[in-house]
């Protein structure tokens, strides 16, 4: 009897272990991954040298690790096995209220943002441009009702106060939290998956930017809406049973060009993307280095657009107002934003991004 | 190479079995030396030179030792010499950085160039082994080796030879030479490897997230941040540790091999002196026999006693690594065990059991403050959290985590306790507990596959189109 047992738990294990060695080998591979939005490792060369220096070995486990058969599926299984014994968020995604996931809080590190803003500060004296700064807080923190109960602080507040103190001498600062914290409950401001404001959402930002700036926003937009958009916290956090969101597309007529990389595009929105998972890239192609709007019907002055990806959902709004949009992102661009303005003259510069960028990422830094 | 990665449960594993399984049993020796030496040289080619080396010089000591046995001082020159070829290739890989750095802060030798030798991953573990074996043959406990291969295979079999237990060549000299693998010997090879690695990678690596968490966040914490902060490191120190062992047991019996046991619930003692008879027995039992009695033991007078206690555990404090931290870890148990022994040992054991668990679990838990931080302000700033000196009582975003790992927690210090054990003992219905095991198996193969593989999952967010 016993000994049925140990060759059934001997064939379960060799079984296993076996079968999945080789899927391995037999199953089709995947170049790239679609969630993870990258190249999956290839397969090594085999050569005397990378063995003894080790590269191969190295590159061998990546290459087993890229293309474990059901990839997805183990690393979904992981996530709802860490979600339901009481981890949720402890893989940087909170499954909250209502189908919305969610960052999890950015620690204050008063160190980054200041080093910053004192970058933004110089680029200011330096270029004596007028100019306008508006930061996009974090979903957790606007949708507080939203998360999880047992969750971190957010501390978006406190960190946009010591900006806002630290720039708003010389910088016109656009207040967006305590904007979007009114209006929180009567607009869907956020996507439920993805990191990104709505259209809604930007449009709001863009109405604040108007009222600070003496503009008088758009008014006239259809609204298309397109279904299973997964974006950025739905592909961080692996659970993929949660429900996909809806991103709006709010077009209107515009004889507005965009240049990317020398090539002329007749349109603001890119539609091929609305066929992908990720359809925040359907504004301006995602991110580009540089990207140049023009809107032959605007006699506006010419802006530069200091900015992360948060910018690229407002800008079709914005582009109303002005004849050109030079965006530059400091993530990407790597030289002296100082030089495009002495090549291109610019009447003012905004500064447009998410919490997480100025307050934890060290790109704008480099800004001179 | 690591027994929790996928590299090595579904390509290694595989086909290391399949090929052992298929060939003669003679030929099977010499197999598990070849692949023994790609587990080693993995990523690291050069190690296995140094493993070669270890092999060699002792495979001839032992050989000289043995033909040269009545002729006492040649046999001890031979096994003097051995001891002091083991120990240098340890002294020159673990060591010399660090004696050097020691050395370098003293004006004299300031001018020594920095050294930066890397570490081979387990030569403390096989290098112990490798002497233990020329000792015991010059003390005749066993027979010389005739074989290079069966020697090779010894030293560097890949289920111990990272993290032990640390196996001495008597214990398994005639399963060298013939083991009968079988089925029975199998499956309970894979409960025990389904057990370690479930232990390493749902447990241990967890704990470890969580104390990587919690220690940056400094006196945020808060006292009780604070102390479960070291509470996850011991645990996660424990179940990474006690893991390997298990993995390593496990996967001996695939093969046929039956090594030693090397944890036993230490996290029950009641004091000091049963934790170390509970925690990484197989060097326990190594500093025993290979030092501590040579020095001769306890029978002798009380300071020598003393004395020869401290020489094994400032050794065994030296041992876990080549800091002086660890030293310190190593005289602290000397001293428990020294006031255990001396002082106030008799009374503790008359104390009502709970004081005698919270007396040694508080002195085994500061012990691993003491482990972890090799640089003492560090250690003296987080101690100082456990005792006040953190902002208030409990953090919030410390609640908040330890609120998430708190099943986790629970569960882990459950298993600390021999009540699985038990539980599994008393399921009377064969079929009942054939058919839990198995699904159990099952359930802990694929969860742990699947941590595995979310390891590899790194999303791209910000990718440029």
């Amino acid at each position: 009897m016993n000994k049925l047992y140990d060759k059934l738990l001997t064939i379960l294990f060799c079984g296993f272990i076996f079968i999945m060695g080789i899927l391995l080998w037999a199953l089709p591979k995947q170049e790239t991954s679609v969630y993870e939005k990258r190249t999956l490792a290839k397969m090594p060369k085999l050569t005397v040298s990378s063995v003894l220096n080790g590269k191969y070995e190295g590159k061998f486990e990546d290459y087993i690790n890229d293309h474990f058969p059901m990839r997805n599926s183990f690393t979904a299984l992981d996530s709802y096995y860490m979600l339901y014994t009481g981890r949720n968020g402890m893989g940087g995604i909170y499954k909250g209220r209502d189908g919305y996931l969610i960052n999890t809080p950015i620690e204050d590190r008063e160190e980054i943002y200041t080093e910053n803003t004192r970058a933004i500060l110089d680029f200011v004296r330096s270029t004596g441009l007028p100019s306008t700064m508006m930061i996009i807080p974090s979903t957790g923190y606007i949708m507080e009702d939203k998360l999880p109960k047992n969750h971190r602080v957010y501390h978006d507040g406190e960190m946009l106060d010591k900006i806002k103190g630290a720039v708003c001498d010389e910088i016109r600062w656009v207040e967006v939290s305590g904007y979007f914290k009114e209006l929180k409950d009567s607009i869907q401001l956020y996507y439920k998956t993805d990191h990104h404001y709505t259209t809604a959402g930007a449009f709001e930002a863009y109405r604040a930017f108007c009222v600070e700036r003496g503009f008088l926003p758009l008014e006239e937009y259809e609204a298309e809406n397109y279904e299973g958009f997964f974006g950025t916290t739905y592909s961080k956090s692996a659970l993929w049973n949660e429900k996909g969101d809806t991103l709006e597309v709010w077009r209107y007529p515009s004889n507005a060009t965009v240049e990317i990389d020398g090539q002329l595009y007749g349109s603001m929105w890119f539609d091929e993307h609305l066929e992908e998972l990720d359809k925040y890239p359907v504004f301006l192609n995602g991110n580009q280095p540089f990207e140049r709007i023009e809107n032959p019907d605007s006699d506006g002055g010419s802006l530069l657009l200091v900015k992360d990806s948060f910018a690229h959902a407002m800008v079709p709004f914005l582009i109303q107002h002005y004849s050109r949009i030079d965006m530059v992102d400091l993530r990407y661009y790597f030289e002296p934003v100082s030089r495009l303005n002495e090549e291109n003259g610019y009447d003012e510069v905004l500064f447009v991004y998410g919490t997480d960028s100025i307050c934890a990422g060290n790109d704008i830094s480099i800004l001179q | 190479m690591y027994f929790s990665s996928l590299i090595f449960l579904f390509v290694y594993l595989p086909a290391v079995l399949m090929i052992y399984y298929l060939i003669p049993s003679k030929a099977r020796n010499a197999f598990l030396l070849f692949v023994n030496l790609i587990f080693y040289g993995w990523g690291e080619p050069v190690f296995i030179l140094i493993m070669l080396l270890s092999v060699t010089v002792n495979y001839i000591f032992g050989y000289l030792i043995e033909k040269n046995r009545e002729n006492e001082r040649l046999a001890k020159a031979f096994v003097l010499f051995s001891v002091i070829i083991s120990l240098g290739l340890l002294g020159i890989f673990k060591y010399t950085n660090f004696i050097n750095g020691l050395l370098r802060q003293i004006s004299l030798f300031a001018a020594l160039p920095k050294t930066n030798i890397p570490l081979p991953i387990g030569i403390s573990f096989y290098t112990f082994q490798a002497m233990s074996y020329t000792i015991d043959v010059y003390r005749k406990d066993t027979k010389a080796q005739k074989s290079i291969i069966s020697f090779g295979t010894y030293v560097s079999f890949f289920p111990q030879l990272i993290a032990g237990p640390i196996v001495r060549y008597k214990d398994i000299a005639r399963q060298l030479e013939e083991r009968h693998e079988n089925i029975g010997q199998f499956a309970s090879g894979v409960r025990r490897f389904v057990t370690g690695l479930a232990k390493k990678v749902l447990i241990a690596n967890q704990m470890g997230l969580l104390w990587d968490t919690l220690r940056p966040m400094g006196a945020d914490n808060g006292v009780i941040g604070a102390w479960i902060g070291i509470i996850a490191y011991a645990m996660q120190i424990y179940f990474d540790f006690s893991a390997y062992s298990d993995m390593a047991i496990g996967l001996g019996r695939m093969f046929g091999f039956e090594f030693m046991e090397n944890f036993n619930y230490p996290y029950i003692s009641k004091s000091i002196t049963e934790f170390w008879r509970r925690w990484h027995i197989s060097l326990g039992t190594w500093f025993r026999d290979y030092v501590y009695i040579p020095l001769g033991g306890n029978r002798c007078s009380m300071p020598r006693h003393i004395f020869n206690l401290f020489v094994v555990w400032a050794l065994t404090g030296f041992w876990h690594g080549a800091s002086i931290n660890f030293v310190l870890w190593g005289i602290y148990f000397f001293v428990l065990l020294v006031l255990e022994k001396f002082v106030y040992g008799k009374p503790l054991a008359k104390a009502p059991a709970p004081i005698q668990h919270i007396y040694a679990l508080f002195f085994i838990v500061m012990g691993w403050a003491l482990f972890y931080f090799e640089d003492f302000s560090e250690m003296g700033v987080y101690i100082s959290y456990m005792f006040g000196g953190a902002k208030g009582i409990l953090g919030a975003d410390a609640a908040s985590v330890i609120l998430g790992y708190m099943p986790l927690m629970l569960f882990s210090a459950v298993i600390c306790t021999p009540i699985t054990q038990v539980i599994y003992r008393r399921m009377k219905k064969p079929g009942f507990r054939a058919a839990a095991e198995l699904g159990l198996c099952a359930l802990l193969l694929v969860i742990c596959t699947a941590a595995l593989v979310s390891q590899s999952y790194n999303p791209f967010l910000y990718f440029r189109f």
